[in-house]
């Protein structure tokens, strides 16, 4: 095995030389040259989000728990190590063994948003392995990627051999298992071959076995596979059973302080809520909860084997897990003594979740983070979010009576059918919010910070064939926002319109897009999701290089039957029933939770096949009726 | 409340973690290892845990002094055997001692630091040149130094602050120096300050900024001898109270 060498001299330049040198406790150093199967594991972003992300650190576990396989950590070096390593042609390289990239047999990164791509290819320009797959050679890695971004992957498909779509635990074994048997047979038909045979892996989609054509107006035609072995659609994978799967029950301490430095116990995947603009509640589906027993010992295993004092409990919806008040009450009591407090990331926006709240933070009420989303009880029914005034007023009411005093609400613009009215409804009902405090205490000085992100249409939600509202459209709507908040201890906040923008067009775009991401890649892009670093001239300047319009993917209203360059991937919920969601969505109805209330048909259940996990009381016991809803 | 002190290593394979990250890699070791640690009261308890020095991003040491409380009783053997085992590598432990209570807090008991830095040689390396150098600035009964810094620019005499004459050596492509300084409160002369002097005022052979240094040792000075704090009659006044 060959090792990058650095001078430590060297790293006194550097902005937190440890994100740099490896050695964290619980991180895994293997013998490379006794190990069949060697894997990078990459994030595109820095060292502190890359550590903080808990599929990485379930697939590091995955394959360090097998004998005959490896896998380290590279994380994007911040932009002062990337001039340091160009300067001293240092390789990037892995955190364990400092092994070049290069050297492994898979380079597997995460995508966990779009905004990340320029990363990737900056990471693979450190790595010395071609951008492009099909300039790969027998010597380069098999260059893999997972995440929420590869339910479309077509933009960075050129970049990629293979995608692993859906949850990876059980796939990355079966791909593991692959390439060995690829390996002993002394590599036959070189690396094609190899991605011939992992497309038979379920959840695999290799993008370069698979062709594309586009209308003579430019929209999307169709993707077909080349190879017949390939198959026409590539369906998720997902993990039945929760309790009997890899969890990484060692994670690695970061050397510095991270974003999410804590403990953090997966209560369940999937949420069933349906609110029509989260792909996360479109793709993660459906519902499976960890069995509270099962959830108790890991979390003593996590914290035994850490020495974190504090422990997350993380899902898409926290609040949503059947038994969450016995599983409080008994962690609390697991670990009053040893000095660990337990936390909840994301709460429900009704008094309960506030209940909840309240039990978790005995001692110091920090702020309390709510998510309305919409502004008015008309547009939060077009988004599904099944969330009253009532339910606020009575979370809020509830939060004050007991100690908090610092609320922040989240919400959306850009929206569909939203007008002027609902963006007054969002500073009304701070304002309303805001007059509960004095209400309910008596006294004034309730902090309220309003925090308004620009919307962005996703791949896989009722919402994917709606333009976005144009950058200056919300800019618009952001000065009329702004001009509504009067009240000095009511704070409000917005994103930046145009980052929005690239992300609409990266999200739901098409392979053409390679070139616009490589052409700005080329004029200096990186570290795009890092306002300091994002710059749209540059983003527009490569557009127009590649002669595409971003308009073209992010504003236009796409006809609800027309091709999509997703199509051929499957994540349970169809089209149909996206449809069946848009029309509604259009006439303020609203779809109930299926976890709780009979199915609606997404079809996820019977197609995959999958079955929700729920262990409320009253659903324990009954097998659930589902159906696929087919439009006539 | 028992009071232990412990002599430890901040090794080469950690030397990049600053003082705060240090000290929580140690709380977090220590919280596996079960010791029954004492925390302070309050809404957020702090382990009662300190180092005797704060040392900068990319400073090693060895030995490295540190102070842990305990609430519940624990010899120093078994205190060293559970937390051993729970260290990252470039931590280890040389000793453990039980302190006590009237015993000072081991950053006000040290009072002189004792480094060696390193860095690459830029241009030819003369010995004869290096000696006669380093000669003429251990001669010297003064040097003043002008520290300059975006706010502010400071002069200090740093002949006063060095304990002992400095020692050079030049290695292959990479010169070594030696040197102690004395803790002051009013702030001290830095590792870079005497890199940098040595390198413009004195040509020795490196750049100033190009170097790394480590902590090889932590004494209290007392007219002119030595004492770490787990040399027998380190803290003579109660120890004779102890044994009396």
């Amino acid at each position: 095995m060959k090792q990058v060498h650095i001078d430590p001299v060297w790293l006194m330049h550097i902005e937190k030389p440890a994100r740099y040198i490896g050695g964290e406790w619980n991180s895994v150093v293997k013998d490379h040259d006794s190990t069949d199967v060697r894997v990078a594991l990459a994030f595109p972003d820095v060292y502190e989000v890359a550590m903080s992300h808990l599929g990485l650190k379930i697939i590091y576990s995955v394959i360090n728990k097998r004998n005959d396989a490896l896998a380290e950590r590279v994380y994007a070096p911040w932009v002062d190590m990337e001039a340091l390593m160009k300067e001293k042609q240092i390789p990037l390289y892995t955190l364990e063994s400092r092994c070049p990239v290069r050297d492994f047999d898979v380079l597997g990164f995460t995508l966990p948003y779009e905004m990340c791509y320029t990363n990737v290819l900056n990471m693979l320009h450190l790595a010395g392995i071609p951008l492009r797959a099909a300039a790969r050679g027998e010597e380069d890695p098999i260059v893999a990627a997972g995440g929420p971004c590869v339910y479309n992957a077509e933009p960075v498909a050129d970049f990629f051999d293979l995608f692993f779509i859906g949850e990876a635990e059980e796939s990355m074994e079966e791909f593991i298992e692959t390439y060995k048997m690829w390996k002993r047979e002394g590599r036959p038909g070189g690396r094609r071959e190899f991605l011939r045979r992992a497309a038979h892996i379920r959840g695999i989609y290799v993008p370069s076995l698979y062709e594309v054509s586009y209308e003579d107006d430019g929209r999307f035609r169709s993707i077909r596979p080349l190879a017949d072995d390939a198959p026409a659609a590539v369906c998720k994978r997902i993990i039945q059973d929760m309790d009997h799967v890899v969890i990484d029950d060692q994670p690695i301490l970061p050397h510095i302080e991270i974003v999410h430095d804590r403990a953090v116990l997966e209560m369940f995947r999937g949420c069933s809520r349906g609110c029509r603009f989260c792909q996360a509640g479109m793709i993660y589906r459906p519902v499976r909860e960890k069995k509270e027993e099962h959830l108790q010992e890991i979390a003593d295993r996590l914290i035994r084997n850490t020495g974190y004092n504090e422990i997350s409990l993380m899902s898409l919806s926290s609040a949503d897990y059947s038994r969450l008040p016995e599983l409080v009450d008994h962690l609390m009591d697991t670990f009053r003594d040893r000095r660990v407090s337990v936390s909840l990331p994301s709460l429900r926006v009704d008094s309960f979740s506030i209940d909840i709240a309240k039990k978790v933070q005995q001692v110091r009420k920090s702020g309390l983070t709510l998510a309305p989303e919409a502004g008015t009880q008309r547009l939060r029914d077009v988004i599904n979010k099944n969330v009253t005034e009532e339910d606020i007023m009575s979370a809020c009411g509830n939060a004050f009576r007991n100690g908090w005093s610092k609320v922040k609400l989240y919400f959306m613009m850009g929206l569909p059918t939203e007008t002027d009215e609902d963006l007054a409804g969002i500073a009304d009902l701070a304002e309303r919010i805001y007059q509960l405090y004095h209400t309910v205490t008596g006294k004034w000085g309730c902090r309220i910070t309003v925090s308004v992100a620009s919307f962005v249409p996703k791949p896989f939600t009722p919402f994917q064939w709606m333009g976005q509202c144009s950058v200056q459209e919300i800019e618009r709507k952001q000065q009329y926002l702004r001009s509504l908040f009067t009240n000095r201890n009511i704070k409000f906040a917005y994103h930046d319109a145009k980052t929005g923008y690239i992300e609409a067009v990266l999200a739901r775009g098409d392979r053409r897009l390679a070139d616009v991401l490589e052409a700005v890649w080329r004029r200096g892009a990186e570290y795009d999701s890092w306002t300091e670093f994002f710059d749209f001239d540059r983003w527009m300047d490569a557009f127009r290089d590649c002669g595409l319009d971003p308009d073209f993917y992010a504003a236009r209203d796409r006809d609800l039957h027309e091709a999509q360059p997703w199509d051929h991937i499957q994540c349970g919920v169809t089209n149909d029933f996206l449809r069946k969601e848009w029309r509604l969505a259009q006439r303020g109805v609203t779809t109930e939770d299926c976890r709780r209330h009979p199915c609606n048909g997404c079809a996820v259940c019977p197609l995959l096949p999958a079955e929700l996990i729920d262990y409320h009381k009253e659903n324990e016991g009954h097998e659930k009726t589902v159906f696929v809803y087919h439009e006539r | 409340m028992k009071r232990l002190f412990l002599s430890i290593t901040k090794g080469e394979e950690i030397r990049f973690l600053g003082h705060l990250d240090f000290l929580r890699t140690l709380e977090r070791a220590v919280l596996r290892s079960g010791i029954p640690a004492a925390f302070s009261e309050g809404f957020n308890p702090h382990m009662k845990i300190a180092l005797d020095a704060a040392l900068g991003v990319g400073v090693a040491a060895d030995p490295m002094y540190m102070e842990l409380r305990l609430e519940g009783d624990m010899t120093p053997e078994e205190v060293q055997a559970r937390l051993s085992p729970q260290l990252l590598r470039g931590i280890r432990i040389h000793a453990v001692r039980e302190a006590a209570p009237e015993w000072p807090k081991l950053i006000n008991f040290l009072n002189e630091d004792c480094y060696e830095a390193e860095g690459p040689v830029t241009g030819p390396v003369d010995p004869a040149e290096i000696q006669a150098q380093t000669e003429a600035f251990n001669g010297l009964d003064s040097f003043l130094y002008q520290r300059v810094t975006p706010k502010k620019v400071r002069e200090m005499n740093v002949k006063p602050m060095l304990t002992e004459p400095i020692a050079v050596r030049v290695e292959g492509d990479r010169a070594f120096v030696r040197f102690s300084f004395l803790r002051t409160r009013t702030g001290t002369v830095q590792p870079r300050d005497l890199w940098k002097i040595l390198a413009e005022s004195f040509h020795m052979p490196w750049t100033p900024g190009e170097f790394i240094c480590s902590r090889c040792g932590a004494y209290h000075r007392e007219g002119g001898l030595r004492v770490t704090p787990f040399d027998e009659g380190a803290f003579p006044a109660a120890e004779k109270a102890e044994a009396q």
